[in-house]
């Protein structure tokens, strides 16, 4: 396989299917991922796979890719069955960028994207030179702004991302799948990337637009948020629990028929009703806070100012990297800041240990399940206790039956499936996504507490269990509670928070009741511009600030 | 001896055994058994130069480098066991071996014959020594394996991803570890001109707070190593000028490690996959 | 489910009792004796005779509080390879404090301070690496490691002649009276001639606190959620530093009641050397036994019938044959029983 450079094939090339998948299953143990899907995909197409969580269409894709086989059905890719797993398929001129990047964050950029199919120098040694004037001939070609002699380490989300496309074209893909690429960028970094993905499925900047047999390439984004991928994409393929639901070419369906097809049952989120003037009292206060960034003058987190009251949701944009994780961090006293006061209530926390502000009236539903929320390998109930320990425990000892009765209690009224109906000696581990962050808010909020904290609490989680959640979120507030909601995901913020900031580098960029705000200037505000003046009506779907017309230009403005 | 040639000599299997352990937790691999390898290398150099003279004692200590460490790749890799406690178990048989052999060999159980032959080990071994350094240093920089190396300890999915076999990269990586500690062992018994029991004394454990301190980087290692040797120098001289308080100042090099994995040479990031299975 | 977690759970040990019968087997070859005579020998000298598991019992007792020591730092995420020097510093311990007593003390009560005293030098040995390690970030590997030389080389400067050390030997005063522990054989007679007391009770007590500990208190708690997930426990308010010292220094303070049976119970004196190697041991036993108090006690009878039965093979294979076998049932128990559990991409 060829090290990926001008496309431009043989005018000769056949006119079938780039892949074609036919009657594919596939299961993990009990559960199955993918129930009989055919997935074709034609020479210069972007196609969308929808869907919403754990409707399978990253396992579907992953098959594509070969990461793994599937139980029945085949696989064919430029008219050869696929077989080899990752390899085969890489060699097949199947590329594949997962949504988590498959980046080694010591190596450069340049030695991540020759690893593997590096160029011999002599003695085993790799020739560098060479190497560099080909990925930065490639890196040019798709107009991809990389610094090759960077450490992943220090590059951002955007610059990583496009590595891995450079990986991948590097290594002669002319199938590219992308797994839900915009997941971590800002809208204006998901322009970009549309972009990139329509120029390489029809021709390179720069040659004419062709519509087949151009040598083109094809694409294939996965994505659960329709909005953005709607104008880019020739076709729109629906999956939903494992099957294909719906396909459609641009235009041929509205936005929300396919968006009902993604759900299924017209579900409709809890939304806030609109709010009286908040005049309760502040419960959660920053004054003056900053947070350092180790290795950097700038620091992670500079708030002068911010405060929530009682019976107040207070909703925070921004993608990740601009200090949201700083600010979770640094009210829940997991990260110490360098100057500024902390004030539960009336009470100054800064100095106080998580621990300590837990007890104070702090709850806290953190981003990552997996690695703070909850100790998978550990029951429920024991996963209950966690941070809660406190209540549980008479003369150091754990009220086992106590802990078991909350447990149950919980897991009923939210709803929570999984393991032997009810049985709170499972482990978390056995509990699906959705399962496992309703287990987590549960415990939170059955705390004693009068601030919760609530980070990406929907993320990654199927649409039953985000119901749930919302509801939970919205009679914290009812009930008087201040509630801090951060979410990348615009709907969820504008159902839910009674006021939005937006955090751009670590500063509040812009703050504004949500009546005030509109989808374009919170995507603005996220790429650090201000917000327009200009109000547009968002639909539920749309999270893009798109003028529906030329996938080629570029926006306006630009940061 | 003055005091750097002194140090110089001691330092030969502190470098060869923590250039190893560079090479090994570079690539993922946690290796605690650099005190067995040392050991196994020792005893099987002391077996090959009593039958064929020095070149072949240091080959042979070599080899016996390479099969223990093996061993610990395919106990760890391949069986997917916990890195720390599979490198303990190196140790320990590495340890129980090495005194059977002592008892069945040469019918003792604390020393084996002498090494027949004159001096001048040090000399040879001291190159080797530097020049394992460069080896480490450029080979990771510089080859295609070094590369794979780095990038199976960074990030296996990466690597897997690339078509780069996670296990096959560490196993390889893992032989080149036997290969250099087992080199080092030999010069600690052929300096020593016989093998006692246990004579390894803690060395390995040594040279992985070396690797630690020089941040899993050949120079800074090397570096650490030095500082390890002289304090090893130094407590030689003092035992033989210092009575009644031999024990304190044998405690010296271990005091010393102990102050250094606290972190007062700074700490940093070690490989981001090591010790996990690709 | 539950025939699966059997089979999970034997498999390590069945692997290791095989792989040390097949290596022993190859090593006896290698040294032209008969693998059935070794193990013949091995049996008669251990289970064959009541003065023999009377000894493996006495063996048994230190290598059991070594094992229950590494499985508590274990549950932590911690590896507490100095029991080694848990183990003389709390034995010492308890000698110092058995020959500062009072000659007309109780015998209740000398034996408690005793116990007590060598609970605290042990956990001295195992906070110190535990706390290098919470404050510092110090491998608590290379730590306690360190320490075992340290605190060794210590101990052989303590006891010596002019020190605490007996005119011409390495060994102290003896402890009073009233702290020895009578020997077994007092209510057991058939055990007559064998070193094992009454200190095996402190094996007993000891497993009974470790399932406490982990399966009703809350440092229990605390202690597996750290050794599970440091995220998680610091999300959830757990001291971390303050949890590993605990853990480090329960895990000496277990070691460290290891003088009751070689001390109190056998000599009434501290000898420098006597125990060598049981800390190490220690790790053996509880890889074996999987860090659940009942199978590191059936772990160190194994053990310890391996260290009494290399008396008796000496005469046909080096004794040290044993310390190859302990070896191999490490690797091979750690090999067996890896988890491989393939997660579900979500």
């Amino acid at each position: 396989m060829s090290e990926g450079d001008a496309p431009g094939h043989a005018p000769g090339h056949a006119p079938g299917p780039v892949a074609e998948m036919r009657g594919i299953v596939k299961g993990f143990g009990d559960c199955i991922a993918v129930d009989g899907i055919d997935l074709s995909i034609e020479d210069g197409e972007v196609v969308a796979v929808v869907g919403e969580n754990g409707a399978g269409k990253s396992t579907l894709l992953s098959i594509l890719a070969g990461s793994y086989p599937a139980d029945r059905g085949t696989v064919e890719a430029f008219g050869k069955p696929l077989t080899g797993g990752p390899l085969g398929a890489i060699a097949a001129g199947v590329g594949m960028v997962h949504q988590h990047f498959k980046l080694a964050a010591d190596l450069t950029g340049l030695e991540n994207v020759i690893l593997g199919h590096e160029p011999r120098g002599r003695f085993g040694t790799v020739d560098y030179a060479q190497a560099r004037q080909r990925v930065a001939a490639l890196a040019t070609e798709h107009g991809l702004d990389i610094e090759l002699d960077r450490r992943i380490e220090d590059m951002g989300v955007g610059e990583r991302q496009r590595v891995e496309v450079l990986k991948v074209l590097y290594r002669g893909a002319r199938l590219l799948v992308l797994d839900e690429p915009t997941a971590v960028l800002t809208p204006d970094e998901s322009i970009r990337l549309l972009d990139l993905a329509s120029r390489l499925a029809r021709g390179t900047a720069g040659a004419p637009e062709t519509k087949n047999g151009g040598g083109g390439r094809a694409v294939i984004i996965v994505t659960h948020k329709l909005g953005e991928v709607a104008h880019v994409a020739d076709r729109i393929v629906v999956l939903r629990r494992g099957k294909k639901v719906l396909e459609a070419k641009r235009g041929e369906l509205s936005p929300d028929a396919i968006a009902d097809a993604m759900v299924g049952d017209h579900v409709e989120l809890p939304t806030r009703a609109a709010s009286a003037p908040i005049s309760g009292d502040s419960l959660l206060s920053l004054e003056g806070i900053v947070v350092d960034r180790p290795g950097s003058l700038a620091p992670a987190l500079a708030i002068e100012s911010l405060s929530i009251r009682a019976g107040e949701i207070l909703g925070v944009g921004g993608v990740e990297g601009n200090g949201q994780s700083e600010l979770v961090d640094v009210i829940a006293g997991l990260v110490m800041a360098s100057k500024g006061k902390v004030k539960l209530g009336d009470r100054d926390v800064t100095q106080d240990t998580p621990a300590a502000r837990l007890a104070g009236g702090l709850a806290v539903i953190h981003a990552d399940r997996h690695e703070r929320g909850l100790v998978l390998s550990m029951s429920l109930a024991e996963n209950f206790a966690l941070g809660r320990t406190p209540e549980f425990t008479h003369n150091g000892l754990i009220a086992r039956t106590e802990l078991e009765a909350a447990t149950k209690q919980v897991m009923k009224s939210l709803d929570v499936r999984g393991g032997n109906a009810g049985d709170t000696s499972t482990e978390a581990l056995a509990l699906s996504g959705g399962n496992q962050q309703k287990i987590v808010v549960g415990r939170e909020i059955g705390r004693q507490h009068r601030v919760l904290i609530a980070a990406h609490p929907t993320r990654g989680v199927d649409v039953g269990a985000i119901r749930h959640i919302r509801e939970a979120l919205l009679d914290e507030r009812n009930q008087g509670r201040a509630v801090l909601l951060l979410s990348s995901d615009l709907d969820e913020l504008f159902a839910l928070a009674d006021r939005i900031i937006v955090l751009y580098r670590g500063r509040i960029a812009s703050e504004a009741p949500t009546e005030e705000w509109t989808v374009e200037a919170l995507g603005r505000a996220m790429a650090g511009s201000r917000p327009a003046e200009t109000s547009l009506q968002s639909s539920p779907h749309s999270s893009l600030p798109f003028s529906p017309g030329g996938s080629g230009d570029a926006p306006a403005e630009r940061p | 001896m003055s005091l750097v040639t002194q140090t110089l000599a001691l330092a030969v299997p502190y470098v060869l055994a923590a250039m190893a352990g560079v090479v090994s937790e570079r690539s993922g691999v946690v290796n605690i058994a650099l005190e067995g390898l040392l050991l196994g290398g020792a005893f099987g150099a002391t077996v090959g130069a009593i039958a064929g003279g020095p070149v072949v004692g240091v080959l042979a200590g070599a080899f016996a480098g390479i099969a223990l460490s093996s061993l610990h790749g395919v106990v760890s890799l391949k069986l997917r066991a916990d890195h720390v406690v599979v490198g303990l178990g190196i140790n320990l048989l590495a340890s129980g071996l090495t005194r059977f052999g002592l008892v069945a060999l040469y019918d003792s159980a604390s020393n084996s014959a002498r090494i027949p032959g004159q001096a001048g080990v040090v000399d040879p071994m001291l190159v080797v020594a530097m020049l394992s350094v460069i080896a480490v240093h450029f080979g990771l920089a510089r080859t295609r394996f070094g590369l794979q190396i780095r990038a199976v300890g960074e990030s296996p999915e990466a690597a897997s991803s690339a078509g780069i076999s996670v296990n096959r990269v560490r196993g390889m990586a893992l032989v080149v570890t036997g290969a250099l500690a087992g080199l080092g062992g030999a010069a600690l018994a052929l300096d020593n001109r016989q093998f006692s029991a246990e004579m390894s004394a803690g060395r390995g454990y040594i040279a992985l707070a070396a690797v630690i301190v020089g941040r899993w980087r050949a120079v800074p290692t090397l570096l650490a190593c030095l500082a390890f040797a002289l304090a090893d120098a130094i407590q030689i001289e003092l035992q033989a000028s210092i009575q009644g308080y031999k024990q304190f100042v044998q405690m010296l090099p271990y005091a010393l490690t102990l102050a250094l994995v606290c972190g007062l040479v700074g700490r940093s990031r070690s490989p981001a996959a090591l010790g996990r299975h690709g | 489910m539950n025939r699966e977690r059997i089979v999970r759970a034997t498999i390590g040990p069945a692997t290791g009792i095989a792989a040390a019968m097949l290596v022993g087997n190859i090593l006896a070859w290698a040294v032209g004796a008969s693998p059935r005579r070794v193990w013949a020998l091995l049996f008669a000298g251990t289970w064959g005779s009541s003065y023999g598991i009377g000894q493996v019992l006495f063996k048994a007792t230190p290598l059991a509080l070594a094992g229950l020591s590494v499985s508590v730092a274990l549950r932590a995420g911690l590896f507490n390879v100095g029991a080694e020097a848990q183990l003389v510093a709390g034995a010492l311990g308890t000698t110092l404090a058995g020959i500062a007593l009072p000659p007309g003390t109780p015998a209740p009560i000398a034996i408690l301070v005793c116990t007590i005293a060598g609970m605290v030098a042990g956990g001295l040995c195992g906070a110190a690496p535990g706390y290098l390690k919470a404050r510092f970030g110090a491998h608590e590997v290379i730590g306690t490691i360190m320490m075992n030389f340290i605190v060794l080389a210590f101990v052989q400067w303590l006891v010596l002649p002019g020190r605490l050390g007996q005119p011409e030997s390495q060994s102290t005063a003896s402890v009073i009276e009233s702290a020895r522990i009578p020997r077994l054989s007092v209510v057991f007679p058939s055990l007559a001639g064998s070193s094992a007391s009454f200190a095996v009770m402190a094996v007993l007590l000891a497993g009974l606190g470790v399932h406490a500990l982990f399966a009703r208190t809350r440092l229990g708690y605390e202690l597996r959620v750290v050794g599970l997930s440091a995220g998680a426990a610091a999300a959830g308010g757990i001291d971390r530093g303050r949890t590993i010292v605990a853990a480090m220094a329960i895990s000496g303070a277990i070691a460290g009641l290891a003088g009751l049976g070689t001390v109190l119970g056998f000599r009434g004196y501290f000898e420098v050397g006597f125990s060598s190697g049981v800390g190490f041991m220690g790790i053996a036993v509880a890889m074996l036994g999987r860090a659940s108090p009942w199978g590191v006690v059936l772990s160190a009878i194994l053990f310890g019938t391996l260290s009494q039965g290399a008396l008796s093979i000496h005469a046909v294979v080096p004794k040290e044959l044993v310390d190859v076998l302990q070896a191999v049932v490490v690797l091979a128990v750690v090999g067996a029983s890896s988890d491989l559990i393939v997660r579900r991409p979500s």
